[in-house]
């Protein structure tokens, strides 16, 4: 009988111990009052914060609007893309 | 073209030149980005960018066919919309339910974002930096911008 192997998780471990960010990426087509709009409604953030990072994405190229366990970041990347914005999944430094 | 609310309900585009009326007409089918690897790549970004090639593969299998129905939905709802006024083509009125602003906005801007990365315009051509071509690409880049003002416009709506 074989030895049973054990396996490890990888993912779920990185998962706990990793935070991941949430990075969002300049696109001159999307409108500032979309994208404000849609932190808004994607990460209940005030008008105000809101606005900062869209001006952070408008001004720097990218803004890391969400940090955490990788599983709720790339829910948030999907809900991203689902309005059409350019988001990406990032290791935190 | 003038844009009214009879009521809370309701938005109302009338007026609407023979030129604008084609451009609403084409919402749609400027939204679909088939036949340009350009506009998909756009509308349909991976979450990496590359960095992991098998968490991209993974998301386009598993994530992507959601999102291409998210988006059939929100453009099906405009076509709806757009049933009669495609049908008569002497039309030049358009009336629109409040609660579709959302799918409306969406397919906009899912529009502007397909006919930008299938025609490769730059920042500069964006911005109107460059004089202004003649010919189809300067038709195009016009259709971009139509888009915009309306989705502004629908957004201002949303927040009132």
């Amino acid at each position: 009988m074989p030895l049973p192997t054990v396996e490890t998780d990888t993912s779920t471990e990185e998962s706990l111990d990793v935070p991941w960010n949430v990075v969002v990426h300049n696109d001159p087509v999307n409108l500032m009052s979309y994208v404000t709009r849609i932190f808004q409604m994607v990460f209940g953030f005030s008008k105000q914060k809101a606005e900062i990072h869209m001006l952070e994405v408008h001004q720097k190229g990218r803004s890391i609007v969400w940090s955490g366990v990788r599983e709720r970041a790339e829910a948030y990347v999907q809900q991203l893309h689902g309005h059409l914005l350019l988001a990406t999944l990032e290791k935190s430094q | 073209m003038k844009i009214h609310r009879p009521d809370a309900k309701t938005l109302v585009i009338e007026e609407i030149d023979s030129l604008l009326g084609e451009l609403l007409r084409q919402i749609p089918a400027s939204a679909d980005p088939s036949g340009s690897e350009a506009a998909t790549a756009r509308l349909f970004p991976t979450p990496t960018g590359g960095r992991e090639p098998k968490e991209d593969a993974e998301w386009r299998e598993l994530v992507e066919p959601e999102l291409r129905e998210l988006f059939l939905d929100a453009v099906g709802v405009v076509q709806e919309d757009l049933k009669k006024f495609v049908a008569a083509p002497e039309s030049r009125t358009l009336r629109l339910p409040m609660k579709h602003l959302e799918a409306w906005i969406h397919a906009l801007n899912q529009a502007r974002l397909a006919l930008t990365a299938r025609h490769g315009f730059t920042d500069r051509e964006l911005e109107r930096e460059v004089p202004m071509e003649e010919g189809e690409r300067a038709l195009v880049l016009f259709q971009v911008h139509f888009y915009g003002l309306l989705e502004e416009f629908f957004l201002r709506q949303l927040e009132e």
